[in-house]
């Protein structure tokens, strides 16, 4: 059963069409990659599948819910209740620490638990670092909070634009060990990259080009 | 941790950012305070002049003139001593329009020693008086009787205890309430007690030139006028018919006062609406600079699933936290100030000067509190609402 | 040095030199008073003192002698000391106002640094 179907989706700013006719579909469960040079159109993908953006044509369809016509505030809440989004420059909140870093987002959802958000850190290997800032983390530290801040809540979807774009290898592996581990607990992944080897961890890879999909590749090599 | 305090985290862990708004708030309610105190004081002062000068004229002696400052006689309480014979105060009765006229004997102590100010001391007559005894009853229960004073606020001696003046000890039977002028630092007694204590001034030698009786001399005359008569024309009238003397309409020199009070309390509001101004402008900057600074971390709350209404309200609420701090700190400096150097203010304005009950302080602070607490959000407001509409996807991706 | 420790130090400084240099000046007693104004400018000179060492080696103890310096200087004019009743003297319009001002100052920024200082030492 689909997660998500995108339908004939555009986007154009001004003269320019970011994304042209666009559709494809993710199974429950599944690790999908979206690829393609800069300006491909991966972010504006990324942004409407995150309810942070609508398409100017066609429909995107999310969990059965139709998220090109629903309202902002609908939209917050879907974003809340649905998707765990990662993004490549960490993006915590400064002032707060790790643990609470991921509580607040347990807060917005339903309850700050710490036990809970303590298990999630413990999860990505920071339980001993729960109580540092921010500024006291190292990059590949910081993105694994994300990882974990995005976990907390069970969404059903995890979105993450090019999560190992500032890691070095080390860190790079971290996160893409969680995502397997993720993806064998059932969590439905939609990774954007550039980056092939990311990419090439994935299920399926869908390719885009100048805002069309240009191919769809399976990996015959995947490890489950 | 509870997330409910996600204003005060962010508060409390920029202490370099938290300090700078709140100094700015606390300009704020420091001059908002401070000037309604001051403005308040200036007000109720004149109300106290207005309500003790009692008599429509006051008539004194030319020589008054050359000792001191008409105007400003009741203000600043310079001590004067000039006198006229009683049958002065007996031609000026005659005159026509005069509902009631009270004679007064003006007398100003030495200098005791370096710690007291000298002060002027004034004879009424008990019989004839209308200008004093009214407001010297709402304090002393019985009538004054020989040697017995009655002292302004400002007169360091307590009720019981004894005054010497001219070696003549007086017992001090009660203690007028402020009024904010000079009249706080005179000692009231009746033409008994002045015609003693004008004997022992004599004596010792004091450059006072009485040749008669000194039980037959008045320093001034205080005259209410007959309803029917025009205080203006009773005035002129003594001016122009009793010789060597000079009829003051009380009025004039409360409007004199008045318009200098005016002029002050102009200038204070002037100032009060001119750092508002500048201090409101100053804020909503500051809130649109750290807005730039915080875009990010907005754009991460909205990803989490805050929503917009939300996002303002944080934002609002940290303005609050630091609206209160700033403005607690700017009552208290006020507070601090302006009732510490109160005596001063009141000497560099010369003007008539009644600080406000502790109630009312107290009901000023509130309001202040009130007034910034209202303000610093709503200079934060444009900021608020211009970073919960800014585009969540944009910032976060360009990590801006 | 902490930046803290500088802030906090600097503004105590400059309070102390308003209050030492205040009696003698400006906020001067009456005429005969010297004992008073001696003693307001040795305590604004020991706060100063006690605030320049909270600046080199931070610790509870500067801004808690500081914060006594300044309650004195506070009960100095009036109560530990006497000065002229006349509310029109200079002692009371000048002395007592600038002491009670500038040390209820001092007072407050020594207890917060004083909490300051606290809070760090519990965090390391």
């Amino acid at each position: 059963m689909s997660l998500l179907e995108i339908k004939n989706v555009s986007k154009i700013y001004g003269e320019l069409k970011a994304l042209d006719d666009v559709s494809l579909s993710v199974e429950k469960g599944e690790w999908v990659a979206i690829m393609g040079p800069s300006g491909s159109g991966k972010s504006t993908m990324m942004n409407i599948i995150g309810c942070m953006d609508k398409p100017s044509k066609g429909q995107v369809l999310l969990d059965g819910v139709d998220i090109s016509k629903e309202s902002g505030k609908k939209l917050t809440e879907i974003r809340r209740d649905k998707i765990g989004l990662i993004f490549q420059q960490f993006h915590m909140v400064s002032y707060l620490t790790a643990v609470e870093n991921v509580m607040v987002s347990q807060y917005y959802h339903s309850m700050p638990d710490e036990k809970e958000a303590l298990e999630a850190l413990d999860r990505v290997g920071l339980k001993q670092r729960a109580r540092h800032l921010p500024s006291q983390l190292s990059g590949g530290e910081q993105q694994r909070v994300c990882v974990a801040r995005a976990l907390i809540n069970h969404p059903e979807l995890i979105l993450a634009d090019e999560p190992t774009g500032n890691l070095d290898e080390a860190n790079e592996n971290i996160v893409l060990d969680l995502f397997k581990q993720l993806h064998r607990e059932g969590t439905t992944l939609i990774v954007v990259t550039h980056d092939p080897e990311v990419g090439e961890a994935a299920q399926r890879m869908i390719v885009l080009e100048h805002g069309r999909v240009a191919k769809e590749v399976v990996n015959q090599n995947f490890e489950a | 941790m509870s997330i409910s305090k996600l204003p005060l985290r962010n508060i409390l862990r920029h202490p370099g950012r938290t300090t700078a708004i709140a100094i700015l708030v606390a300009v704020l309610s420091f001059s908002l305070l401070s000037g309604s105190i001051l403005v308040y004081s200036l007000n109720s002062g004149l109300r106290s002049l207005e309500n003790r000068l009692g008599a429509d004229i006051i008539v004194l002696p030319d020589s008054a003139r050359s000792k001191v400052n008409i105007d400003n006689l009741y203000l600043q309480g310079t001590t004067g001593y000039y006198y006229m014979s009683t049958a002065k105060q007996e031609e000026i009765t005659k005159r026509d329009g005069i509902a009631a006229a009270s004679g007064q004997v003006f007398l100003a102590t030495l200098r005791a020693d370096c710690c007291s100010m000298p002060v002027q001391v004034i004879g009424f007559d008990p019989e004839t008086d209308f200008t004093v005894q009214p407001w010297i009853a709402e304090r002393a229960k019985n009538d004054l009787s020989l040697n017995e004073v009655v002292v302004g606020s400002k007169v360091s001696a307590g009720v019981g205890e004894s005054l010497r003046i001219y070696g003549i000890s007086c017992r001090v039977a009660a203690r007028l309430d402020a009024t904010g002028t000079g009249l706080d630092t005179a000692v009231y007694c009746t033409g008994e007690t002045m015609a003693v204590l004008l004997n022992a001034a004599r004596e010792m030698n004091h450059e006072l030139k009485i040749t008669t009786d000194p039980s037959k001399v008045v320093s001034a005359v205080y005259l209410r006028v007959d309803p029917a008569f025009s205080v203006e024309d009773v005035a002129n009238d003594i001016n122009i018919h009793v010789r060597k003397v000079q009829a003051v309409k009380t009025r004039s020199v409360i409007s004199g006062v008045s318009d200098s009070l005016g002029g002050v309390a102009s200038t204070i509001k002037a100032l009060i609406i001119g750092v508002w101004a500048l201090s409101f402008l100053l804020l909503a900057a500051a809130f649109m600079l750290l807005g730039g600074e915080r875009k990010r971390e907005y754009a991460v709350l909205r990803v989490i699933g805050v929503s917009r209404k939300r996002l303002s309200g944080i934002a609002l609420k940290e303005a609050l936290f630091v609206s209160v701090l700033g403005g607690l700190i700017g009552i208290a400096l006020s507070l601090l100030i302006v009732l510490n150097f109160h005596s001063l203010i009141e000497k560099a304005l010369a003007l008539p000067f009644l600080l406000p009950s502790g109630r009312n302080i107290m009901l000023f602070a509130v309001s202040t509190l009130v007034c910034v607490c209202i303000a610093g959000p709503l200079s934060a407001m444009v900021s608020a609402l211009k970073l919960s509409r800014a585009d969540t996807g944009i910032i976060l991706r360009e990590g801006v | 040095m902490k930046k803290r420790n500088i802030v906090f130090g600097l503004i105590i400084g400059l309070m102390c030199i308003v209050l030492a240099l205040g009696v003698q000046t400006f906020a001067k007693p009456c005429v005969h008073d010297r004992k008073l104004m001696t003693l307001l400018t040795v305590e604004g000179g020991a706060v100063a003192v006690l605030a320049g060492i909270g600046m080199i080696r931070p610790g509870l103890k500067s801004p808690f002698l500081a914060a006594i310096g300044g309650i004195l200087a506070i009960l100095t004019p009036g109560t530990l000391m006497k000065i002229c009743a006349d509310e029109m003297m200079r002692c009371q319009v000048y002395t007592r106002p600038t002491a009670v001002v500038t040390g209820a100052l001092i007072v407050a920024l020594s207890l917060v640094w004083f909490g300051l200082e606290l809070k760090h030492r519990e965090h390391t």
